[in-house]
């Protein structure tokens, strides 16, 4: 039984002004609209009792080396909610380690949790008529894959694989 | 050939230029150090580029990612591939790395990942210290003269493990590349001889033409015998230990691999 929580931070995200700027140098009316980061952290523990966002809540409330009150806000279990003009998609791409790190265990209450953290961007970008699927298939080999002589910038391939939310 | 001239790249965040041009200058180049906005046609006017450590645009993204993608590094790329000497230091190997220009040199190809510090697979966070490191047997141009030699360098880095591609790895016998040791030059695979868990004990790793070289450890923090601790295992600390007045020029254990460059391209000026 897992929970995901997804953190993200109150003020803007510099790391996500960066790249969405990065993005417009390399790939100009291309680029997304913008981007969006979280860090996921997903809790796992023994079945019973089934572990929930109710019983984290507020022990995370006094964990501020997990989450930082002043900085950051969780998003249970789905990624934070985004307002969009029409004629915008947003795709959350999470991405899965290919070396993780053992999951370090917390003790909340008297229960042993394991927490792994991990990014999860969000990234907005014009339909432009497409289909979802056809959307999903240019945010992967463009933002994520990278090509034509780009190297990818959210994903590091080498160290992270990507896969839709 | 008049005087070799180098250009060392400031990104913002970068802290460790001045060291390297006062190594490169004490190698009798002239080392300029040029801004991040520098247009690829003038960067490609110079005999040689250094990326050098740091910070750049803080770490956003990944290190070295943000600064892999800008204009200028197109400058770095066709400097490659003409044959001049490129260097990264630290943060300069990691956005090396980002470019892939170790160790194909293929555009936009990402072979190298330089992933956080781990000791027996766990994270230890942010390293700062003296290491040693031998140099692997080559055709790498800063490497040169430098083969099987066990040399102390710091290294100061919380992202400096090397991981590799299999297509990587099995270009890896042809590459110049330096290994963590012992003071003795054994390598084995565990903490501290290998501070931050790379594969193979890697802490530099060239291209295919040996034109390009990454390293995470500071050649120009070990260039000068001033800048050499006592307290370390080696003949270096020893000769600084006998001639502690010795010049501030006096060359360290790393003031080869900064006249390996400046020779190459007096060598390259000439034909």
């Amino acid at each position: 039984m897992s929970v995901h929580a997804f953190v993200s931070l109150k003020q803007p995200d510099l790391h996500a002004i960066s790249a969405l700027a990065s993005l417009k140098t390399a790939f100009g009316d291309a680029a997304p609209k913008n981007l969006f980061r979280c860090r996921h952290l997903v809790f796992t523990a023994a079945a019973y009792p089934a572990l929930s966002a109710d019983f984290l809540t507020p022990l995370l409330a006094t964990r501020f080396d997990i989450v930082n009150p002043n900085k950051e806000q969780i998003g249970w279990n789905v990624p934070p909610v985004v307002t969009l003009s029409d004629g915008l998609a947003l795709f959350w791409i999470d991405l899965i380690p290919r070396q993780p790190d053992p999951a370090p265990k917390l003790r909340l209450a008297d229960r042993e949790v394991a927490m792994t953290s991990r990014v999860t961007w969000g990234i907005v970008l014009p339909t432009g008529g497409l289909g979802n699927e056809a959307l999903q298939s240019r945010v992967f080999d463009v933002f994520v894959i990278g090509k034509s002589g780009v190297s990818p910038l959210l994903v590091n391939p080498v160290l992270e694989t990507a896969q839709f939310i | 050939m008049g005087v070799v001239r180098i250009a060392v790249i400031q990104f913002p965040g970068t802290n460790c230029e001045y060291e390297t041009q006062r190594a490169l200058i004490s190698a009798e180049a002239s080392a300029d150090i040029v801004s991040w906005q520098l247009s690829s046609e003038e960067l490609v006017r110079y005999d040689g580029v250094v990326i050098a450590g740091g910070f750049s645009f803080q770490d956003r993204v990944r290190a070295g990612a943000i600064a892999a993608q800008l204009p200028i590094m197109q400058g770095v790329r066709e400097m490659a591939a003409a044959g001049k000497p490129v260097l990264g230091i630290c943060n300069g190997c990691q956005v090396l790395a980002e470019a892939g220009l170790i160790p194909m040199g293929e555009a936009g190809n990402i072979e190298v990942g330089m992933a956080h510090n781990t000791r027996e697979g766990q994270p230890i966070g942010f390293i700062c210290d003296w290491v040693y490191v031998r140099v692997q047997p080559s055709n790498n141009l800063f490497l040169k003269g430098l083969e099987d030699h066990v040399l102390p360098i710091p290294i100061n880095h919380g992202e400096g493990r090397f991981v590799l591609t299999d297509r990587a790895i099995a270009a890896l016998p042809t590459l110049g590349s330096l290994v963590y040791c012992d003071s003795a030059g054994e390598v084995t695979p565990h903490f501290p001889i290998n501070p931050n868990g790379a594969y193979a004990n890697l802490a530099g790793l060239g291209n295919l033409d040996g034109n390009v070289l990454a390293m995470m450890p500071h050649p120009e923090r070990a260039n000068f015998l001033k800048q050499i601790p006592t307290f370390i295992d080696s003949v270096w600390a020893d000769h600084k230990q006998q001639f502690p007045n010795a010049l501030i020029e006096t060359p360290g254990p790393w003031a080869v691999l900064f006249q390996n460059m400046v020779t190459y391209c007096h060598r390259q000026g000439d034909h």
